[in-house]
């Protein structure tokens, strides 16, 4: 267990070292997601939308960037490694592929809560006051938790389909307009209504909603206890997905080939 | 340097393969349709290898090298058939057999490019188990022991070719494995570096006693190892010492000794009187020049008694020249002999 531990720490040290080495990544990543997720905010803004809204528009993109950069990192990790070149020597370490799964979930981790503290602070100068407090914490954890398992499962996808790059920013933005990212779901249509409710940043994105008003957790027990459930469901299916992946690619050569 | 030896137990057969096999479904395209079809990669390949055994694994493109290797990395699974690394199935048993084995793929970016040598060694050291002062000493160490020391902190992307494959090498050996498989580690690197490779290849088997198994296509360079296994179009062709494939082939080094006669008649059964060592000596004159030659399986015992020879019926020997015969002419020969086997 400790050598897993050290394993995955190793990695996540290797990561970090990755980012120092491409500074320039560091500052795309404190200014880009502002400049993407701004204009949203600077509209309701503009045409006299309340304060309470403006900030629960800022937190729904604040949280779709973490599931976007879990979707990124953790769901293409494989992909990744590959295009470094060393998927396959990562395949016959000891430490193998799980390692490097729970080592970019920490980074995805390490780098949302990067771009977070910069998003906050960019609204902040713009004039949007998202307040922080210990609530949002416990929903960001609970978010987190079942964002990853997401990714997970979605690993095992990119693994199986090779070129589900192609669809990655498709399914991100799908993803973003299902859960509520800047508006309710109460508005989608009732079948979209359906697929939103299996989605964890759903209540995530509700959740958190809830606490930045209320700064109370008992409020949102049940949208964490969802992300919960959700997180519970989709980990082991995800793991699943990922071990038939594996067999598949060590079956038809493809472990090194996207 | 020292590198120390490996404490692993010892298992006599330290590499097995038994009937392995492996065929890959691949599509097939013409223009907008495709279709699946089946390339067979290897035939029924069996051979195995000793404790502290070096094993080149040699063939042209496309003759099952890699594949045998990345089956036995647990990095691909046969088809049918079946292998073992320290008696453990390379199937079943794959985590305990990555704990037994050092890796080097063909590719010389399978390294951490935007991390020094020295990083990529403690990174992989750490996915063995190793850490702290043990983890450090070792990763300089075998930086040393592969001449990268002065490199140690220079990111990957600057070093060469020839120094990636030696930082690739000294990964391998982080965990002290029993048996390394390197496939094509000399891909890329020029001829000096491929030498020096080879000697410290050599230099590590007999520091540390470790199984060797390397791929390559270059038959030259798998002329240096004890043992070959020859592969054509996914069948191993030949598992054994070259030597012995010399003779099964009836290929012997080639002896030429000049020299110089007055008197034909008394040379030519001097010098013809080889016994068992040759089964020609064709002679050829140019007035009082006279060239001896013979195919033979011990090259230097039939130089002398050509020389003596010579010497009997009178005659100066002039020069001695001897053509040892190389794995390619053999590759060819046998290639060319299973062919027409086949075709009858």
């Amino acid at each position: 267990m400790l050598g897993i531990a050290r394993s995955v720490l190793a990695l996540l040290w290797k990561e970090m070292l990755y980012r120092a080495r491409y500074p320039i990544s560091l500052l795309n990543l404190a200014v880009s997601p502002f400049l993407i997720v701004g204009p949203y905010v600077m509209v309701a803004k503009m045409y006299g939308a309340s304060e309470e809204f403006q900030v629960s528009v800022a937190v729904g993109l604040i949280l779709w960037y973490w599931l976007s950069e879990l979707f990124w990192i953790v769901g293409f990790a494989f992909r990744d490694e590959m295009e470094e070149g060393v998927l396959g020597i990562l395949a016959v370490v000891p430490a193998g592929l799980g390692c490097l799964l729970a080592a970019k979930f920490l980074d995805a981790l390490c780098i949302s809560s990067y771009i977070t503290a910069f998003m906050i602070i960019w609204f902040r100068i713009f004039a949007v006051q998202v307040a922080t407090n210990w609530a949002q914490a416990v929903v960001l954890v609970c978010s987190a938790v079942a964002l990853g398992a997401f990714s997970v499962l979605y690993a095992g996808i990119v693994l199986l389909a090779k070129r589900a790059s192609a669809v990655g920013s498709l399914t991100q933005q799908a993803l973003g307009i299902l859960s509520g990212m800047t508006f309710s779901v109460s508005r989608l249509p009732r079948v979209l209504q359906l697929v939103a409710g299996l989605l964890p940043l759903t209540y995530g994105i509700r959740a958190m909603r809830t606490v930045t008003v209320t700064h109370c957790l008992v409020s949102v027990w049940a949208d964490l206890l969802k992300l919960l459930l959700l997180a519970a469901a989709m980990l082991p299916l995800g793991v699943a997905l990922l071990g038939v992946a594996i067999r598949r690619a060590k079956v038809d050569g493809t472990m090194e080939m996207f | 340097m020292d590198y120390g030896e490996n404490p692993a137990p010892r298992w006599s057969k330290m590499i097995r393969c038994a009937d392995l096999g492996k065929e890959f479904r691949t599509w097939v395209y013409k223009g907008a349709r495709r279709s699946l079809t089946t390339v067979t990669a290897l035939k029924s390949v069996t051979f195995e290898a000793q404790e502290g055994e070096r094993l080149a694994v040699v063939g042209p493109n496309g003759s099952g090298k890699s594949t045998l290797l990345r089956i036995l990395s647990t990095l691909l699974l046969p088809t049918t058939g079946r292998a073992w690394i320290c008696g453990r199935d390379v199937v079943t048993q794959a985590a305990w057999v990555r704990r037994k084995i050092g890796v080097v793929l063909g590719s010389e970016r399978s390294l951490y490019w935007k991390l020094s040598g020295f990083e990529n060694l403690m990174l992989f050291g750490t996915f063995y188990g190793l850490s702290g002062f043990e983890l450090k000493q070792r990763a300089f160490a075998l930086l040393e022991l592969v001449g990268l020391k002065e490199a140690a902190h220079r990111l990957v992307e600057t070093y060469s070719t020839g120094m990636k494959q030696r930082l690739a090498l000294a990964r391998a050996l982080m965990h002290r494995p029993p048996v390394l498989l390197l496939d094509e580690p000399m891909s890329g690197v020029d001829p000096e570096g491929t030498q020096q490779f080879v000697t410290l290849l050599s230099e590590i088997a007999a520091q540390t006693g470790v199984t060797m198994l390397v791929t390559t296509h270059d038959m030259e360079l798998a002329e240096g190892f004890p043992r070959v296994v020859l592969m054509h179009e996914g069948t191993a062709m030949f598992v054994g010492p070259p030597r012995e494939l010399f003779r099964q082939l009836g290929i012997g080094s080639t002896v030429t000794v000049q020299a110089l006669a007055d008197d034909p008649d008394r040379l030519l059964p001097k010098a013809r009187d080889l016994g068992h060592l040759a089964r020609d000596v064709r002679v050829t004159w140019s007035g009082r020049h006279a060239q001896l030659q013979t195919e033979c399986d011990d090259p230097e015992e039939a130089a002398v008694r050509l020389i003596e020879g010579v010497r009997a019926a009178g005659g100066t020997v002039v020069s001695v020249a001897i053509e040892k015969p190389g794995l390619k002419a053999a590759f060819l020969k046998l290639v060319r002999e299973s062919g027409q086997e086949g075709a009858s």
